[in-house]
């Protein structure tokens, strides 16, 4: 699916970049889902981003990279309002989905449900692999009906790729699988509720590379269906997946995140524009 | 040299543990045999199945102190186990931290109040208002025991149960909201299935606590021995109750034959409630296989209880 | 937190008491012939402080365990030192005394637990005042107080009854000394609510609340006021006392009543805060301003007819030597019964009445 290709780069390790030539196609023509204009994110007084302005397009996979700390997880857990748990945390500027504020939403359950999110351990829930999976079409104001639970929960088994390992186990705990098939349950009882926008913060990082691999291929066929945000240290894994990419860094006084350059993600490995992410990506970049 | 201090050491833990394990088989064989000792005077149906105990007439049935233990123990923890379950589950998830603090210190300070003083405060308070609610002549009985014991186990299991809620590690609330739960339906869906082993060993040891209590219950539940309470509001009597009340006066030997099998019958009740703890917080032999992949908070047992039990071995 | 580990010394608090028990009956009763019967009821120098008759010891109890973080194992091991702490300070006192006085040697003082603050207090004193003279005193209960001076095994033995005559052949002690050394007085008590103006009950009416036949305060003249029957726990002494008033020391007749007391503090806190309550309680108990004493057949349980005898309930305890006595323990005697000790502040807190006028 994926073609390798080497990176122009002559100075770094050779990256593997994607050059799928139909996702590149419409890199140009994605519909923006999730936009920062001017965004800035506080805890408390501790400003952690400051003034980003970055796109994920409408069902294409978009990288968050950047060094630790420099507030690639706060951004995208802004994008669903996990921050509202957070004493202090407060925002400025624009954070939109499909045009509309996410910070104005009042209905955090629908909103949730629009804005699935993954997480770096694999986090289901003490109860049958079908009970995980079912847990969210059960909750909020458009339930699914009872009836076709069943049908939707083989669905996004199936959609997350673990259907085949576990269909004879549906009914046992979901504690009980590996680390790499609990996280494809996470990612079945996400997109079971069909979000728009899957959030994945560092979601193969606790895993092996097998299990890494096959997460990595569910994102491409995932893509069809989802617009994707993923935040990632593994600059290979963006090169891999990722349509656009955007490289955050941080003040180094201030230690306030900002954006360095973003684009799609050929370039930007390729052709970076600044030395910052130039240094960045082949390895200066502590 | 430190060669020698390890084997020193090592010898020193070794022979405390001999001694605890040995001193705790004797302690049961030692209840247990003298206890036994009861059924040369009555035989063992006329104990376990007898309705009336009375030194008086000699009748040393069982029934009367066994049923007031458990249905004391019953009551309270229909009352305390969820009282305190609500009440761990609002310090963790949703009071602000000042008011959690109050909390906490308020919980040690219940923990840290002697028996006798929660006796005299149900003497003094519960028994009247037992008696004024219900128009009862006394008020003192199963109920008001079980109002006691409520306040004196919600200590030892808010704290269990607070440690058991707060080490479920963060993700699983985040993915709980994350798929659109709302707080609540994150702690009675999520949180609260995922912290039973904890949940469970709080209640457990709530009703170690309730069984075992001795003192306050004596004060409050009327210590009638001689026939088993038609209502919650008569006077009744527990196990630890009667022994401590008897035991000072038996004068005949069947008579204290009989205080010290109940005492190995507590004992026996007590040991199977430890048994009970492991299981419920998985001890060595439970479900290991599938505990593997589960992160080290999730579902394990709190650190509070791993420690009790290491004190209990 | 740690409260919770009391699950798993229920046991061990069993354990201790019976230790406790069984240690000191050893002691007391390993060459008593009778020792199966006496032996138990002399297992509880420690315990006997709970339910003894005598209020003043029931204080002594309370306070201690109101001080001790109070489980029950603390509890136990709080009255086994209080009854230690007695004794060893008893015997302290002999050797460090600043007086130096006539009387010396040692003493062995053991009976009747309801006797045993009063004897103690005794022994304080006397060693205070004869620095050479070493006393020991422990309870162990009435009986084995008659059956061990009987046997020797003791100087004095303190019973709250005089031996049976049937006692001074079968035990071989016909020329044994009873001296009355203090008065134990018992009344009915009673809620305010509930007897209404009466103050007074024969000792018919007294039988027929007791065991049970009224029921209602109007029966006797008082209040319509349902009657509360709140007993002492069987085997106190201060039962025992009331049982050989109304029934003639047959405890069967005793209704069950709401409640049975381990102690005569839980008794006069229940009978004061409970309408149409009665109940029993010692001497030192009866001027409480939250209960009513009750007089019988027109006798009121104060110190004169107590000690002229027309109060009928309860009576004196005594101490016992087998002849005369040693020297010193006649001396002691004669200490214990001196109008000195009898009218003392401390003698009259323990709640005993003097057995002289
Ligand atoms: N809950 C929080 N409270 C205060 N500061 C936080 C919180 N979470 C993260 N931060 C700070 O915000 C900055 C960005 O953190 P984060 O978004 O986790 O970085 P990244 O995911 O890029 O490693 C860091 O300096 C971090 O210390
Ligand atoms: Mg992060």
């Amino acid at each position: 699916m994926a073609q390798p290709a080497q990176a122009a780069s002559n100075q770094g390790p050779a990256l593997q970049v994607r050059t799928d030539p139909s996702q590149n196609a419409a890199v140009g023509a994605a519909q923006p889902q999730v936009e920062a204009r001017h965004f800035n994110f506080f805890y408390g007084a501790f400003k952690a981003l400051d003034d980003i302005n970055m796109v994920a397009g409408e069902h294409q996979i978009t990288a968050l990279i950047g060094p630790s700390g420099c507030g690639k997880s706060t951004l995208l857990r802004a994008m669903n309002r996990m921050h509202d748990r957070t004493p202090g945390a407060h925002s400025e500027g624009q954070l939109l989905l499909n045009g509309q504020d996410i910070n104005a939403v009042e209905d955090l359950v629908e909103l949730r449900k629009r804005v699935g999110m993954i997480f770096q351990r694999p986090n289901p829930f003490p109860m049958s692999i079908f009970d995980n999976v079912a847990y969210g079409m059960q909750l909020g104001s458009q339930r699914v009906p009872q009836r076709e639970i069943p049908d939707r929960v083989e669905q996004a088994l199936h959609g997350a790729a673990l259907w085949d390992e576990v269909k004879d186990k549906i009914r046992q705990s979901g504690l009980a699988l590996s680390g790499g098939q609990q996280q494809r349950l996470c990612i079945a009882r996400a997109i079971a509720v069909r979000p728009e926008v899957i959030l994945m913060d560092e979601p193969a990082s606790a895993l092996d590379p097998i299990s890494t691999y096959k997460i990595e291929e569910l994102m491409f066929a995932l893509e069809r269906e989802f617009t994707i945000v993923i935040v990632t240290h593994n600059l290979q894994q963006a090169a891999r997946v990722a349509d656009q990419t955007v490289f955050l860094t941080m003040n180094p006084e201030t230690r306030a995140g900002f954006v360095v350059e973003a684009g799609p993600t050929g370039d930007l490995f390729r052709r970076p524009k600044d030395q910052r992410t130039q240094d960045y990506i082949t390895g200066r970049f502590g | 040299m430190a060669r020698r201090n390890a084997i020193l050491a090592q010898s020193i833990f070794f022979s405390a543990a001999a001694i605890l394990v040995l001193s705790t088989g004797a302690l049961v064989l030692f209840i247990g045999s003298t206890g036994l000792r009861v059924f040369s005077f009555i035989s063992p149906a006329s104990f376990f199945f007898g309705r009336s105990w009375d030194q008086n007439t000699q009748d040393f049935g069982v029934l009367p102190l066994l049923f007031g233990s458990l249905a004391t123990t019953l009551v309270t923890l229909v009352i305390s186990a969820p009282l305190a379950i609500a009440v761990s589950i609002f310090m963790v998830e949703i009071a602000p931290r000042p008011i959690r603090r109050i909390m906490r210190t308020a919980v040690e300070l219940f923990a840290s109040l002697p028996s006798v003083i929660y006796g005299l405060l149900g003497l003094t308070l519960v028994v009247p208002w037992l008696r004024d609610a219900l128009h009862v002549g006394l008020g003192k009985g199963i109920l008001a025991a079980a109002v006691v014991l409520v306040f004196m186990t919600q200590p030892t299991m808010v704290s269990i149960a607070e440690d058991a809620l707060r080490s479920l590690p963060e993700s699983l609330r985040e993915g709980a909201l994350a798929v659109g739960a709302t707080r609540w339906q994150m702690i009675w869906r999520v949180l609260v299935p995922a912290a039973r082993p904890g949940l469970l060993t709080a209640v457990i040891l709530g009703m170690g606590r309730a069984i075992g209590e001795t003192m306050a219950v004596q004060m409050v539940v009327g210590n009638i021995t001689s026939r088993i309470p038609s209502n919650l509001v008569s006077g009744a009597t527990t196990m630890p109750a009667a022994i401590v009340t008897q035991l000072p006066e038996a004068t005949s030997p069947a008579h204290r034959a009989a205080l010290i099998m109940v005492a190995f019958l507590l004992l026996v009740i007590t040991l199977i409630l430890i048994a009970g703890v492991r299981l419920a917080t998985g001890g060595k032999s439970t479900k290991a296989s599938t505990r593997r992949a589960v992160p080290a908070a999730q579902g394990g047992r709190p650190a509070a209880v791993a420690k009790l039990q290491g004190d209990k071995v | 937190m740690f409260k919770s580990l009391r699950v798993g010394f229920t046991g061990l608090v069993i354990m201790a008491t019976l230790a406790a028990c069984g240690s000191t009956g050893t002691t007391t009763t390993s060459t008593n012939p009778t020792s199966s019967t006496s032996g138990s009821s002399a297992t509880m120098p420690a315990a006997t402080m709970v339910a003894t008759a005598m209020p003043a010891a029931t204080d002594a109890t309370m306070s201690a365990t109101m001080m001790a973080p109070t489980t029950a194992a603390t509890m136990s091991a709080t009255m086994m030192a209080t009854a230690t702490d007695a004794t060893m300070s008893a015997t302290a006192m002999g050797s460090t005394a600043m007086t130096g006085g006539a009387m010396s040697g040692k003493l062995t003082v053991a009976g009747s637990s309801a006797l045993l603050p009063m004897m103690q207090e005794a022994a304080k004193e006397f060693q205070a005042k004869n620095s050479g003279a070493q006393i020991t005193v422990t309870a162990g209960g009435s009986g084995a107080g008659r059956t061990q001076v009987c046997s020797g095994q003791i100087d004095i033995g303190d019973s709250d009854v005089k031996l049976s005559s049937d006692e001074r052949s079968k035990l071989n002690c016909a020329d044994a000394v009873e001296t009355p050394v203090a008065i134990q007085a018992f009344a009915p008590v009673a809620n305010k609510k509930g007897p209404g103006s009466v103050n007074n009950l024969t000792k018919d009416q007294l039988v027929k609340i007791f065991n049970g036949t009224s029921k209602n305060w109007k029966e006797v003249g008082g209040d319509d006021q349902a009657i509360v029957l709140v007993n002492r726990a069987k085997g106190s002494g201060t039962r025992s006392n009331m049982a050989k008033f109304l029934f003639a020391g047959d405890d069967k007749q005793f209704a069950t009543g709401a409640s049975e007391e381990d102690n005569s503090e839980t008794v006069r806190q229940t009978v004061s805060q409970t309408p149409g309550a009665i109940s029993y309680l010692g001497f030192a108990y009866l001027t409480n301003p939250d209960i009513i004493a009750l007089q019988v057949d027109g006798v009121k349980a104060d110190k004169a007819d107590i000690q002229s005898g027309a109060w009928k309930i309860g009576g004196p305890g005594y101490a016992i030597t087998k002849g005369k006595g040693s020297e010193l323990a006649q001396a002691f005697i004669q200490f214990v019964t001196s109008s000195d000790f009898q009218n003392s502040d401390a003698f009259g807190k323990l709640g005993f009445v003097p057995v002289q006028k």
